[in-house]
This record gives C-alpha cells, sequence and structure tokens, in this order.
C-alpha cells in the first residue's frame, strides 16, 4: 500500500514537472479590451499573459469583484480556501488605485481546486481563479469600499501525458465560484452583477475555450 | 447590494465630483467611543472573530457628501502573543456593515523572530506599510466611510478584531478617543466634468470635449494635468492626449480635446486628471451620425422618384390643353 502511494505520489510530481505553465496567449473580441473605473479607481477588464497591454496578449475576461472588507489575503484564507487550495501559474493584472499615482501591475497565481488536473490520481478538472490589487493587496473606494478583482476558468487535463489540455469555461466557473462563495463563507454574492464589456461568446481559441457574458459577479466579504 | 450599481461602473467612467462650497476646515465628533462605553475597550484575538458594537445618531437628511462628509478615526494598541506564528489578523471598523478601516497584519517567524507587515489604505493618507519585529504596535487610522455607511438616523459602529492561520493577538485596546467624525474637507478636492460642447457630430465632422475642472474652495491643487483617451476607433483625437493646466486655486479652469468623427455609433471617451491630490476622471458617450451626405440623399431620392410624376403632370397638362383646342 505504501508502495504504491509512493509510485503515485513520484507520478504526481513528475507530472507535475512536465506540466510546465501554459502560456498561450489569447486575443480578446476586438474593442473589449478597455479600461473601466469606479470612482477614481481603474482597471483593465481583462488579465495578461506578460505585463503588456494588448488585445492578444489576454488570458482571461475580468468576472469577479470582491467588495466591502476584501483583501487578496482575506478571499484567499475564507471558508473557500480549504475548497481553493493550490496554486497556478501566474497572469498579470494592470490597475491604478484612488490614492496611487499610477497604474501598476500585479502578478497572481491564483487559488484552484486541483493540484495538476489530468495527472494520475489527481481529477481531470480544476476550477481556478486569480485576483489582483496594488501593493497593499486591496483598493478602497467609497462605493465598493475595501475590494479586489479577478478572473476565473477551468483547468482540464493540464498535467495529462495521454490528453490534451484545454482552459476555458470561464462564465461556468465563475457560477461554481459564486456557488461555492455563498455556500461555505456564508455571505452574499450577485451572479453577474454587473456589464464589464468583455463578452466573449463561445469559441475556441487553440487551447483556450472562450465563453464569458461580459457580466462580473460581485462577491461581498464581510 | 452595492446600490449604485448602475452609476458605479462599467466602462462609464465616473466623476468623484463633488459641488464646490464655502467651508472651514473643521472637524466635529459626531460619536466617542468613551461616550458610548468604558474606555479603552479591549478584545482579544480568538478563533472567531470578537467585535465591538454600538450605535449612533445622525440628523434627517444626512449622507455622505458632497458638503459633509463622516469619517472613522481609529485609535488603538495591540500586541501579538510571543509565540505568534505565521497568518493574518485584521483589525477592521464598519458602519451600517459597510467597511471604512481595515488594517491588515501579516505575521511571520523568521529565525524564531517574530516578524510583522502592517498595511493600511485609506484617502486621507493612500497606502502605508510598517514592517516591524516588534509584537506591538499601535496606530491611529482615518477614513471616510463609504457612502452606503451613512444614513439618516440611527447607525451601527462595529469594530472587530481577527485572526487566521497561527498569528496570535494577545490584546487590542481600542482608545476612548476613537470616533466617528464629521467635516467639510471633501476627500475630492479636485473635480473634474466633461461634456460634449455641440450637437452630436456626423462621420467627419470635427467636435470637441469641453473639461472643466475646479479646486474646492480654499485650497490649491498643483501640477494638475489632463489627459484624453478614445476608448474606441470610431473617433479620432486631433490635438495632443495630454494638456498640462498647472496650478489650480478657486477658479475653474476649462480645456478642450478637438476629435474627428471616423464611424457612427456610440463611442465612449475618458477625460482623467492627474493632480498633486486626486486624480478625477469623467466618461462622455458621443454619438456619431452618419455622414452629412447621407442625411442630403432622401432630398435628391424625392427629386428622382418624383421625376416621372411631375413628366407624367406635365404630359395631362400638354395633352388637356390640346384637347381644348
Amino acid at each position: 500500500m505504501r508502495t504504491l502511494g509512493a509510485r503515485a505520489a513520484i507520478a504526481l510530481l513528475v507530472a507535475a514537472a512536465v506540466c510546465a505553465p501554459v502560456a498561450y496567449a489569447a486575443t480578446a473580441r476586438s474593442g473589449n479590451l478597455r479600461i473601466l473605473y469606479v470612482r477614481e479607481d481603474a482597471f483593465h477588464n481583462y488579465d495578461f499573459l506578460s505585463q503588456s497591454v494588448a488585445s492578444d496578449n489576454v488570458d482571461w475576461a475580468v468576472a469577479l469583484v470582491f467588495w466591502n472588507n476584501a483583501s487578496i489575503s482575506r478571499v484567499k484564507t475564507s471558508a473557500i480556501g480549504p475548497l481553493y487550495d493550490q496554486t497556478g501559474s501566474r497572469m498579470n493584472g494592470r490597475l491604478r488605485d484612488t490614492t496611487s499615482s499610477g497604474y501598476v501591475w500585479d502578478e497572481d497565481s491564483g487559488r484552484k481546486t486541483t493540484l495538476c488536473p489530468g495527472a494520475p490520481l489527481q481529477s481531470r478538472d480544476a476550477r481556478h481563479y486569480r485576483i489582483y490589487a496594488d501593493g497593499d493587496d486591496r483598493l478602497y473606494n467609497l462605493d465598493w469600499g475595501y475590494w479586489v478583482y479577478g478572473t476565473t476558468h477551468w483547468d482540464i487535463d493540464e498535467c495529462s501525458l495521454s490528453n490534451p489540455a484545454w482552459f476555458g469555461h470561464s462564465e461556468n466557473a465563475e457560477e461554481w465560484l459564486v456557488s461555492d462563495w455563498i455556500d461555505r463563507t456564508g455571505w452574499s454574492a450577485s451572479n453577474d452583477w454587473s456589464w464589464f464589456s468583455n463578452s466573449e461568446p463561445f469559441r475556441v481559441e487553440g487551447d483556450h475555450i472562450w465563453d464569458s457574458d461580459g457580466y462580473a459577479s460581485a462577491l461581498r466579504v464581510e | 447590494m452595492m446600490q449604485r450599481r448602475a452609476a458605479a461602473v462599467t466602462g462609464v467612467m465616473l466623476s468623484a465630483c463633488a459641488p464646490q462650497v464655502a467651508y472651514a476646515v473643521r472637524e466635529r465628533e459626531i460619536v466617542r467611543l468613551d461616550s458610548v462605553r468604558r474606555a479603552p475597550a479591549v478584545l482579544a484575538g480568538g478563533a472567531d472573530p470578537a467585535a465591538l458594537r454600538m450605535r449612533f445618531e445622525l440628523p434627517p437628511g444626512a449622507r455622505q457628501g458632497p458638503e459633509r462628509w463622516y469619517l472613522v478615526r481609529l485609535r488603538y494598541r495591540l500586541w501579538f502573543e510571543r509565540d505568534s506564528g505565521p497568518g493574518f489578523a485584521w483589525v477592521t471598523s464598519d458602519t451600517n456593515d459597510r467597511t471604512a478601516a481595515q488594517i491588515e497584519y501579516t505575521t511571520a517567524r523568521r529565525g524564531g523572530r517574530l516578524s510583522v507587515r502592517r498595511t493600511t489604505v485609506d484617502l486621507v493618507h493612500g497606502e502605508r506599510e510598517l514592517r516591524t519585529h516588534s509584537g506591538r504596535d499601535a496606530l491611529t487610522f482615518t477614513n471616510h466611510l463609504p457612502y452606503a455607511g451613512v444614513r439618516a438616523g440611527t447607525n451601527t459602529w462595529t469594530i472587530r478584531l481577527e485572526q487566521t492561520g497561527r498569528t496570535r493577538v494577545r490584546r487590542l485596546e481600542v482608545l476612548g478617543d476613537s470616533a466617528i467624525v464629521q467635516t467639510r474637507r471633501t476627500p475630492f478636492p479636485l473635480a473634474l466634468t466633461a461634456a460634449l460642447d455641440g450637437t452630436r457630430p456626423h462621420v467627419g465632422e470635427r467636435f470637441e470635449i469641453e473639461v472643466r475642472l475646479a479646486a474646492a474652495p480654499r485650497r490649491t491643487i498643483r501640477d494638475v494635468a489632463v489627459r484624453a483617451h478614445a476608448q474606441h476607433r470610431g473617433v479620432e483625437l486631433l490635438a495632443p492626449a495630454r494638456r498640462r493646466v498647472g496650478d489650480l486655486t478657486g477658479r475653474s479652469r476649462t480645456v478642450r480635446f478637438a476629435f474627428l468623427a471616423r464611424q457612427p455609433g456610440a463611442h465612449a471617451i475618458t477625460l482623467m486628471a492627474r493632480s498633486d491630490a486626486n486624480d478625477p476622471n469623467a466618461g462622455v458617450q458621443v454619438e456619431v451620425l452618419p455622414a452629412a451626405r447621407a442625411t442630403t440623399a432622401p432630398a435628391t431620392t424625392w427629386a428622382l422618384v418624383s421625376l416621372p410624376a411631375l413628366a407624367m403632370a406635365g404630359w395631362l397638362a400638354v395633352a388637356r390643353r390640346r384637347r381644348e383646342r
């Protein structure tokens, strides 16, 4: 039994090792990429593969706002923490806080439900979210209080040696996260709360499967 | 929830502009902690959040801005346990369940020593960070309450201590002069408004966006600059995108940006100001109409369509005259 466990652990490690961070750029639908403003805070409505703003360098559409009493740490250590307990590859958000002097980049590897989907003894899929803020890990304005924003998607067969990896279906991952949030934290959340001008109808672009309705969900932190 | 939904987001830019009123820079305490309970009030860290709950009254018509602003002033002392490990602790303050103070402590042990990082952000001081190996901290924190954190009548005020991971807070002492404060000092001393100057343009026509910048009374705002940005190629900026305004005191200043309408449809233009104070922004949605020649087409069309009718009428008139002969 121990041998089996050890082999499985080694297989997982090997799978994780060969599973390099995926870095295929996707292209936002024409005219979608823009800066959104709330009071004097501002942020781009997609996250990016690298620290360069370009519509052919995006990863996913922004679809999450954690508000009222949020910070990166408060969200990640909230009651969804034990479910989304693994980390992924890093992506980049670009934003500007009311109180700061200019735009800044923030990197986040996010949290996901499975370390290496498709690896031996691992689930084939993972739900993955990334959240962004500036140096103090949250923004503040008089409408949203302390807030952070983010993206979410599925990772499928990311570490599989036999099946091709693919990523996406953000709309479905967003609905799951909202549901997980309400169930586990007991705090409120509003699915598809507000239009973020980043609708991505279903289409396949390389390993990216776009599907996003352009509305972001609001998840309250208490 | 988030009642200002329609107004708040969405590519629709919001200016945080407040009408300007003469004011004296003074503050008035609405409620002090030591007026409603024994001070200092003590909270201890634990598995569950520890909280102080109080109430205070505001007069009819009370709201956050634009003339009167409400702030929380939080003064406290905090001690970590000697064996505190890695994790987080938060001291927060809410009014009506809307958070206006969030002090985050990140703790770790390095070489056996406690390491503490404290971060805050507020509209008065911006971002602040402290790194220390001390097991105790003292802070005075001030911030403007969220709009929904202020209402006429009875308001609730909650101060909370939370910890996660292996962070252990032994004691939090909230001092008696912690208070909800009223002031006339706006958090947005520079105001920006923008509007289309004139009527909706047609494709191919030039149009201007008028930007008005104003400083709050008795405030000098320095190094003001304003920038225009078209979020779509349907309109093209003709002049330099950035204009330097300089210092603003009392009087407002107007800046104009010229654009060329290139495609019909609704196009968002963003105006952003920078200054040594706040950096307001505003959005203008410009509806570009089809090219002007398109609007004259119906006249031409009518003329062409009416030619056969005119010919027929002429022919009938001639024929009738011949018959009369």
